[in-house]
C-alpha cells in the first residue's frame, strides 16, 4: 500500500524532476543543433559520414608519416605518427574492416643491405595520433599485403620458408599462430574470408604448370579445397565482394596480337569466371563497393580515354577519366558515391609518369589528396 | 618478529621492482618501433664479422674501383676475382669476347645492393670498422652472397678468398663483377638471352636486362624474392619509374614496388645524389616494353620454366650504350696500394691452466704500407684459438676517421688463446702463419704455451 501513498514533500520533489529534466533534454537539444552545425563540413563528399577519414602513409626513405585527410576538406589533414623502416623499404599496411585500426609490415630499421625477401615484422596500431604499434608477428613476408576477418579480429599473412610458403592466422589481440596451409611448389596469396569471418579463407596459389587457382580453406579443420582455375596466366588484385559471392581479380592475358590486363569476375555460386572488361583495354585494380558494385580503372592506350568503370547487376557506367593520364581505382567511398584513386599523368601503363592520390567524386570532380609517393591505407573510423 | 617482516615486505617489494625493471619494455615509442633482429635467420661464413675499410661519404674510391672491375682491370685472369669472357651471338652460335661489364650497372647494383658501402651500419664513412653482412649473408659492397654462406677453407673455416670478399672492398667488387659476367653467361643454357636481334651484343646496356636480373636471383612469380616484372606481388601496378635520386624527384624511392632489375636501371637512369653532386651522370636504360607483345609474351607466366628458353627477348629500344671512358690501368696501383705486414710481436706467450682456461694474448696487425691489408691468420695447431683470423690493417696512405676526427685505429688484432681441453700436456711452441692476402708478404708468430701451476691452500 505504501506505494500509493503521497505526502507534500513527494509532490515537491515530483515537481522538481519533472522541471529537472525539462531543463535537460532543453538542453540537450539545444547541445544537438550545435553538434550538428559543427559536423557539418561546408562541402562534405555525398554520403560520407562526417567522422570517416581517408588514411595514408606518406613515404619517406626511412620513416613513413601516418596522415588522416578529411574527404571535406581535404585541407584539412592530420598527423598521426610515424613509422621508422629500413632505409627505402615503406611500410605494407591494410587497414581492419572497422576502420579503427590497421596492420603493416615493415623491415627494421637496423636491417644490414635491406631486401624484399628479409624477413619482416607484422604491426598492429590504432588509427589515433601517437599510437603505439604492438609486434604480431615476425618474420612474415614483407610484400603480401595481410588480410583480414570481416570482424577485424582475425589476420591472415604469408611467410615464406626454406621449404616454401605458409598461410597463417593470429588473432589480433593476440594469441598463437596458427598456420593455416603450406605450399612447396606454389606462391600463396590470402584474398579474404568469408563473410563471417568465422568459416572459410580464400586464397589464391601461382606456379608456372598450372597458372592461378583459388583455393578455400575450412578455418576449423584447417583442410583445402580447390575452387576454380581463374587463369593460366598471372592474375592479381584479388577483391572479395562484400557478401562473400564473388571474386574480382585482374588477368594479365597475352594474346597474338594484343596484350592487356582483363577485369573478371569469379561468381562461387555459378563456378565461373567472367570478363568484365574486354581485351582492348587495359584494366586495372578492381575494388568493391560496400553495396557489392565493382569499380575497375581502364584505359584505352590507343586512343588515349580512360575512365572508371562500375559493374552492377544490371548495369555498367563508365566516369570519364581525367584530361590526362588515368586513374586506378582504390577505395570506393562509403556510400559509392566516391572513388580514391592512384591518377597518373601518361596516358600509358608502360610509362605512367608521376602519381598522386586522389578523390574522385560521383561528378567526375577531382581533388588531389597528396601528391608525391604515397601508400593509401583506407578508409578510417578514428 | 616485526624487523624481520619488514625486511621480508621490502625484500619483496625490492624484488618485485627489479624484476619490473627486468622485464622487456612493455611499450615503445611509436617513431622507433622495436627490430625484429634480422641478423639472426642465417650463418654465414665467419662466426665473426671481420673488419673492414670503408670509404668516404663521396665513394670516390669505391666508384673508381668499380670502373676498374668493370673494365677487367683489377684481377685479370684470376678466375675468382677477374672477368671471364662474355658469350655473345644467337642462341645456336655463341661465341666469346673479353668480359667486361657497362659501368654504370655495376654501379646501380652497387647502390641498390649496399648504397655502395663496404661496411655495416656502424662503421662511419672513411674509417674502420664491421664489414657489412646482411641477413641472407650477403657480404659488402656486391652484396655478395654466393660462396659466402658455408666456410670453404681448410678445417672449417672461411678461405682466403672469402675473407677478400668479406673484407676488402676491391676484391668485393672485382667477386660482383665477376658474378654478374656469370649470370650473363648462363644463358643460353640456363637461362633466356636478351637481345635476340642485336647478337646479344654486351655493349648495348639493354641486353643486361636478364643478367641484372639474375644477380639478385632469377626467381619468379610469387616468391618474395621474385623479380617478374608481372609479378602480383608488387602492390603497386603501374609504377612510377624508380630513382635513386631525390626524393622531391617525382618518381619512385619504394623499393617494395619495384622487381630488382628496375631498381638497377631506374637507379643508373637517375642516380643518386651525394652532398649535392650526382654519383654518376644519368644513363637512360630502355626497359622490356610490357604493353607490347614481343616483350610482355615472353614474360608470360608459363614461360617461366626452365631453362626459359621461350623468355628470350629482343633488345629493349631504344637502345643505350655506356660511354664511361676506361680508367688508367695505373689507377689499380694507385688503389690497391702495396701493403706491407708487420706484427706487433713475433713471439707470443700463451699460459693455461688444464681443463679451467687459458690467458688470451693480443697481436696487432699493421699495414706499414699502403691500401689496405687483409690478413689471414691460422695456427699450426688446431688447439690454438686464433681470433678473428681474418680482418684489416690499413695503411697510413688512406683518410681514416677524419669526419669524427678522432684518432683511427689502422692495425688488426688477434687475440691468441688454447682450447685447454685439447692442448698437449708440457711447454709447446707452436706457429702462427700470418698472410697478407694478394701479397707475397707472410709472417710467423712462435706462441710459446705453457701450463700454469696450480697453487693454494690444501697444496
Amino acid at each position: 500500500m505504501q506505494a500509493k501513498t503521497t505526502s507534500p514533500q513527494a509532490g515537491s520533489l515530483a515537481t522538481w524532476l519533472v522541471a529537472i529534466l525539462g531543463v535537460g533534454l532543453l538542453v540537450i537539444l539545444l547541445l544537438s543543433f550545435v553538434l550538428e552545425r559543427q559536423a557539418r563540413p561546408s562541402s562534405q563528399v555525398a554520403g560520407v559520414s562526417a567522422s570517416l577519414r581517408i588514411a595514408y602513409f606518406e613515404f619517406g626513405r626511412d620513416a613513413d608519416i601516418l596522415w588522416l585527410a578529411n574527404p571535406s576538406d581535404l585541407t584539412d589533414r592530420k598527423r598521426l605518427f610515424g613509422v621508422q623502416h629500413a632505409p627505402e623499404f615503406g611500410v605494407v599496411p591494410s587497414v581492419a574492416p572497422d576502420g579503427r585500426s590497421f596492420v603493416y609490415t615493415a623491415l627494421a630499421p637496423n636491417t644490414p643491405a635491406p631486401s624484399p625477401n628479409a624477413p619482416a615484422g607484422l604491426w598492429h596500431a590504432p588509427v589515433s595520433a601517437n599510437a603505439v604499434p604492438r609486434l604480431i608477428a615476425p618474420t612474415v613476408d614483407l610484400l603480401v599485403e595481410p588480410v583480414w576477418s570481416a570482424d577485424s579480429r582475425n589476420l591472415v599473412y604469408r611467410r615464406s620458408t626454406a621449404n616454401g610458403y605458409v598461410l597463417a592466422i593470429i588473432p589480433v589481440a593476440g594469441g598463437e599462430e596458427r598456420v593455416l596451409t603450406t605450399s612447396e611448389t606454389s606462391a600463396l596469396f590470402p584474398v579474404g574470408f568469408d563473410s563471417s569471418g568465422a568459416t572459410t579463407m580464400y586464397y589464391v596459389a601461382i606456379d608456372e604448370s598450372s597458372g592461378s587457382r583459388l583455393f578455400e580453406t575450412d578455418l576449423t579443420t584447417g583442410v583445402s579445397k580447390f575452387v576454380a582455375a581463374l587463369s593460366l596466366g598471372l592474375t592479381r588484385d584479388w577483391s572479395l565482394s562484400p557478401d562473400g559471392t564473388k571474386v574480382a581479380y585482374l588477368e594479365i592475358g597475352i594474346g597474338p596480337d594484343v596484350v592487356s590486363s582483363r577485369a573478371l569476375v569469379f561468381d562461387f555460386a555459378g563456378a565461373k569466371a567472367e570478363a568484365v572488361t574486354d581485351r582492348t583495354t587495359s584494366a586495372f585494380s578492381p575494388v568493391w563497393s560496400a553495396d557489392g558494385d565493382l569499380v575497375i580503372g581502364s584505359l584505352d592506350e590507343t586512343n588515349r580515354t580512360a575512365g572508371l568503370l562500375t559493374v552492377d547487376t544490371t548495369s555498367r557506367t563508365v566516369l570519364e577519366g581525367p584530361a590526362r593520364g588515368f586513374e586506378v581505382p582504390l577505395a570506393v567511398g562509403p556510400a559509392g558515391s566516391s572513388y580514391i584513386v592512384r591518377a597518373f599523368e601518361n596516358a600509358s601503363s608502360y610509362s605512367p609518369g608521376r602519381s598522386s592520390l586522389a578523390l574522385v567524386g560521383a561528378d567526375g570532380a577531382r581533388q588531389t589528396i597528396a601528391t608525391g609517393e604515397v601508400t593509401f591505407v583506407g578508409w578510417t573510423n578514428p | 618478529m616485526r624487523p624481520l617482516l619488514a625486511l621480508k615486505l621490502t625484500l619483496i617489494a625490492t624484488t618485485a621492482a627489479i624484476t619490473m625493471a627486468l622485464q622487456p619494455a612493455p611499450t615503445t615509442s611509436a617513431q622507433e618501433p622495436p627490430a625484429t633482429d634480422p641478423t639472426t635467420t642465417a650463418s654465414c661464413v665467419f662466426p665473426f664479422t671481420p673488419t673492414t675499410y670503408e670509404d668516404l661519404r663521396d665513394r670516390g674510391l669505391f666508384l673508381d674501383t668499380i670502373e676498374l672491375a668493370a673494365f677487367n682491370y683489377l684481377f685479370p685472369g684470376d678466375p675468382y676475382f677477374g672477368l671471364p669472357d662474355l658469350e655473345v651471338g644467337p642462341r645456336d652460335a655463341r661465341t666469346t669476347v673479353p668480359g667486361q661489364v657497362p659501368p654504370v650497372l655495376l654501379k646501380a647494383i652497387a647502390y641498390i645492393e649496399s648504397s655502395i658501402t663496404q661496411g655495416g651500419a656502424d662503421t662511419p664513412f672513411g674509417s674502420i670498422g664491421a664489414a657489412l653482412v646482411a641477413w641472407d649473408c650477403g657480404h659488402g659492397v656486391a652484396q655478395v652472397t654466393s660462396g659466402m654462406t658455408v666456410p670453404a677453407g681448410e678445417v672449417g673455416r672461411g678461405s682466403p678468398q672469402q675473407a677478400l670478399v668479406a673484407s676488402h672492398f676491391a676484391y668485393n667488387i672485382a667477386r660482383g663483377a665477376n658474378i654478374l659476367v656469370e649470370k650473363w653467361n648462363d644463358a643460353p643454357e640456363e637461362k633466356p638471352i636478351a637481345g635476340v636481334d642485336t647478337g646479344s651484343h654486351p655493349a648495348l646496356l639493354e641486353n643486361w636486362y636478364y643478367a641484372v636480373w639474375g644477380y639478385n636471383g632469377f626467381t619468379g612469380p610469387g616468391s618474395n624474392k621474385s623479380n617478374h616484372p608481372m609479378d602480383p606481388i608488387y602492390g603497386s601496378w603501374p609504377r612510377t619509374p624508380y630513382s635513386c635520386g631525390a626524393e622531391t624527384d617525382g618518381l619512385g624511392h619504394n623499393r617494395n614496388n619495384y622487381p630488382y632489375q628496375e631498381l638497377v636501371l631506374g637507379c643508373a637512369a637517375n642516380p643518386p645524389v651525394i652532398e649535392g653532386e650526382k654519383l654518376w651522370e644519368a644513363q637512360p636504360i630502355g626497359l622490356p616494353d610490357l604493353n607490347h607483345p614481343a616483350w610482355r609474351q615472353a614474360m608470360s607466366l608459363q614461360n617461366f620454366v626452365f631453362p626459359y628458353r621461350k623468355m628470350d627477348i629482343p633488345s629493349p629500344q631504344p637502345f643505350n650504350l655506356d660511354l664511361t671512358e676506361a680508367p688508367d690501368p695505373l689507377l689499380r696501383q694507385e688503389i690497391l696500394g702495396a701493403p706491407e705486414l708487420a706484427l706487433s710481436a713475433y713471439d707470443a706467450w700463451v699460459a693455461y691452466a688444464p681443463g679451467i682456461g687459458s690467458t688470451i694474448t693480443w697481436v696487432d696487425v699493421f699495414n706499414t704500407g699502403t691500401g689496405v691489408l687483409t690478413y689471414y691468420a691460422m695456427s699450426s695447431a688446431p688447439w690454438l684459438k686464433v681470433n678473428p683470423y681474418t680482418g684489416v690493417a690499413v695503411g697510413a696512405d688512406l683518410p681514416c676517421n677524419i669526419e669524427e676526427n678522432v684518432p683511427c685505429d689502422r692495425a688488426g688484432h688477434i687475440a691468441l688463446e688454447v682450447d685447454t681441453e685439447k692442448v698437449p700436456e708440457g711447454e709447446v711452441t707452436v706457429q702462427v702463419m700470418v698472410q697478407a692476402l694478394g701479397t707475397p708478404h707472410q709472417a710467423v708468430i712462435n706462441v710459446h704455451v705453457s701450463p700454469v701451476v696450480r697453487t693454494g691452500l690444501g697444496q
